[in-house]
C-alpha cells in the first residue's frame, strides 16, 4: 500500500458520477446487448406494416435499454452495495437519468436507421407501398419519438426510485396504461396520437419547425428536471 | 462529542420499523481499536450498520464518523469506510478483476496493486465471474475491496459467518494487523462470540433493539459471572439479581453482574461461581424476559 491517503473533500459534489456510468456500461452484458438488438430486428417484419406498431417497437427498445440496468440491480440485489460506495444518492439518480437519455438516443437512432434501411424492403409486402412517408422520415415523427421516450423516462424513474424496481414497474405500467387510455379516447385509440395527439405536427405548422423544436426540447428538459428532482427527493428518503 | 478522538460516535440513535425499533443506542469507537457488535438474530445489528452507512435513515439521534455528520458529508465519510455486507452482492456477470476495476474509481485512495495482491492471497481467480463464487468467496472479494482503499473504518456485517474455519482465523489475524498502525478501526457484527474472544477490544451488545452495554471486553469478562446452585436459592429477593437463568431438575445456572450483592444474600458454599464468557452473556440474557434485567449502558 503506497502513497499518502487522499480523501474526498466534504461538501456536495458529483464525485462518483463517472464511476456509476462506467458501472452501468460494465453490467450491460455483451450477450444481452446482442440479444436486445436481435429481438428488435426480428420483430420488424411483424410490426412494420403498421406504422404505429413500428413506433411502439422503437419506444419498447428505449424502455428495454432504460430498464436494463435497474432490472439487473434489482435481480442481483446490488442496491445496498452501490449505495454503500462513496457516492451521493443524488449522483446515483443523476447518472441514471444520464444513462437513460443516452439509451433513448441510441433507441431513437436505431429506430430512424432501421426505418430507413428496412422500409424499402418491407414496404414491398404492402400492396401498393406506403401511402405517406414513414414517421421516422419526418421532423414531427422523430420529435414525437423523443417526446414519448422522455415521458417514459420522466414517469418511470421517480416510481423506480421511490418504490424499487418491482413495485415501481407495476405502478409505472398501471399509470402509463391509464394515461394512454385517457388520452386515446378522443382520438379513437390510435396510440401515438393517443399519447401526443397531433401536438407536434400542429406546433410545427403553427410556429415553424425551429420554434417547435425549441419548445419541445424545453418541455422535455423541464419534464426531466422536475422528474429528476422528485426522484432525488424520494430516493434520499428511501431505506435500502 | 464528534471529535477525532473517536472514529465513530453514535448518539441516541433510534430507527422505527413496523414490529421492530432500534431505540436510543449510543456508543463510540476510538481510532485503532476493534469493536464487536453482538446480539441475537433480529437484535438490530444489521440495522445499526446500515444506519452508519446511510443506507437507512435515522428517525432520531446523531451519527458522526471521523467527526463528520454521516449524512451531510456522506461521500467524504464513505470514501474512508470499507464495508462487507452480511450477504455480499455484486454484479454476477463481472469477473473479480473487472469488478475491482468498476469499484476503483469511487475511491481516491484505491490501491490496484494491493487489490490484486489481496485477491491472490484470498484465493480469488481474477478471471472468475462473481456469480460463480460461493458466498464465502464473495465475502473474500468484498473484504479484498474493503481493504484495498486504505479505509480508516471497516464496517463488517457477519463477515465470518460464511467462511471456513481456516480463513476465518486468517481474517481475524488480518483485522488485528489492520489496526496495528492505530489509524484504522473495525466494527464488526457477529454471533460467533469466540471471534470476539480473539480480537475485540470493545464489545457492544444489542438485545431486541436496545443497547445492553458497550464496554471493553475485559470489563465484560470481569463484570459477569455464572452462578450454579440449587433451585431453592432462587427466592424472591435473589432472582432479580440474575440477568438470565436456566433451571433444571438438579438446580439452576444463572448469569449475574451483582456478585457482591448475591454473596451478601446467599451462603458461599451454597453456590458455585465461575467467570462468564461472552457466549454465556449472550446466551443467558436471551433466556429471560425483561424481569431481572439489571444491565446498564456504560458506554458514556
Amino acid at each position: 500500500m503506497t502513497a499518502q491517503a487522499e480523501t474526498v473533500k466534504p461538501g456536495r459534489s458529483f464525485h462518483g458520477l463517472s464511476g456509476v456510468l462506467r458501472k452501468d456500461w460494465a453490467v450491460f452484458i455483451p450477450r444481452d446487448r446482442f440479444l436486445v438488438a436481435l429481438i428488435y430486428l426480428l420483430a420488424h417484419p411483424m410490426v412494420f406494416p403498421v406504422e404505429e406498431a413500428f413506433f411502439w417497437l422503437g419506444i419498447g427498445l428505449a424502455g428495454a435499454l432504460v430498464a436494463y440496468v435497474p432490472t439487473m440491480e434489482w435481480h442481483q440485489e446490488t442496491d445496498r452495495m452501490l449505495n454503500s460506495l462513496p457516492v451521493r444518492r443524488a449522483t446515483v439518480v443523476f447518472s441514471r437519468y444520464l444513462s437513460s437519455v443516452i439509451a433513448c438516443i441510441v433507441a431513437g437512432v436505431a429506430w430512424v436507421s432501421t426505418g430507413h434501411l428496412l422500409a424499402p424492403l418491407l414496404d414491398t409486402l404492402l400492396e401498393g407501398g406506403r401511402a405517406t412517408p414513414g414517421m421516422w422520415t419526418t421532423f414531427g415523427g422523430v420529435l414525437t419519438f423523443f417526446l414519448m421516450a422522455c415521458l417514459l423516462v420522466s414517469l418511470f424513474l421517480p416510481l423506480y426510485f421511490r418504490l424499487g424496481m418491482g413495485r415501481g414497474t407495476l405502478a409505472f405500467v398501471g399509470l402509463s396504461f391509464g394515461l394512454l387510455v385517457l388520452a386515446s379516447l378522443p382520438s379513437g385509440l390510435s396510440l401515438p396520437a393517443a399519447a401526443l395527439g397531433t401536438f407536434v405536427e400542429t406546433l410545427s405548422t403553427e410556429v415553424g419547425p425551429g420554434w417547435a423544436l425549441f419548445v419541445i426540447l424545453g418541455g422535455m428538459g423541464a419534464a426531466l428536471t422536475f422528474s429528476g428532482r422528485l426522484s432525488v427527493r424520494w430516493f434520499e428518503r428511501r431505506d435500502l | 462529542m464528534g471529535s477525532m478522538e473517536t472514529v465513530l460516535d453514535v448518539r441516541d440513535v433510534t430507527k422505527v420499523y413496523e414490529g421492530f425499533t432500534l431505540r436510543d443506542v449510543s456508543f463510540s469507537l476510538p481510532p485503532g481499536y476493534i469493536m464487536g457488535l453482538i446480539g441475537h438474530n433480529g437484535a438490530g445489528k444489521t440495522t445499526l450498520l446500515s444506519l452508519i452507512l446511510g443506507l437507512v435513515r435515522l428517525d432520531a439521534g446523531e451519527i458522526r464518523v471521523f467527526g463528520l455528520d454521516h449524512r451531510r458529508e456522506e461521500v467524504a465519510v464513505r470514501s474512508r469506510i470499507g464495508f462487507v455486507h452480511e450477504v455480499p452482492t455484486f454484479f454476477s456477470s463481472l469477473s473479480v478483476a473487472r469488478a475491482g476495476a468498476v469499484v476503483a474509481p469511487f475511491y481516491p485512495t484505491w490501491d490496484e496493486a494491493g487489490f490484486r495482491e489481496l485477491a491472490r492471497e484470498f484465493g480469488l481467480d481474477p478471471g472468475k465471474k462473481l456469480g460463480s463464487l460461493s458466498q464465502g468467496m464473495r465475502t473474500r472479494f468484498a473484504l479484498a475491496v474493503a481493504l484495498s482503499h486504505r479505509a480508516e473504518l471497516l464496517l463488517l456485517d457477519e463477515p465470518s459467518s460464511g467462511l471456513d474455519p481456516a480463513f476465518r482465523r486468517d481474517l481475524l489475524e488480518r483485522l488485528s494487523g489492520v489496526i496495528e498502525g492505530g489509524k484504522t478501526s473495525v466494527l464488526f457484527s457477529t454471533h460467533i462470540t469466540s471471534d470476539l474472544d480473539r480480537i475485540a477490544d470493545f464489545v457492544t451488545f444489542l438485545r431486541r433493539g436496545r443497547l445492553m452495554f458497550s464496554t471493553t471486553r475485559e470489563d465484560v469478562l470481569e463484570r459477569w459471572f455464572l452462578v450454579k446452585g440449587g433451585s431453592e436459592l432462587l427466592s424472591g429477593d435473589v432472582r432479580p439479581l440474575f440477568a438470565g437463568v436456566v433451571s433444571g431438575e438438579y438446580g439452576f445456572t444463572g448469569l449475574t453482574e451483582n456478585l457482591p450483592e448475591l454473596r451478601a444474600r446467599v451462603a458461599e458454599e451454597a453456590m458455585v461461581v465461575e467467570r462468564a464468557t461472552l457466549e454465556d452473556v449472550v446466551f443467558y440474557t436471551g433466556r429471560t424476559g425483561e424481569e431481572g434485567m439489571t444491565l446498564h449502558d456504560r458506554s458514556s
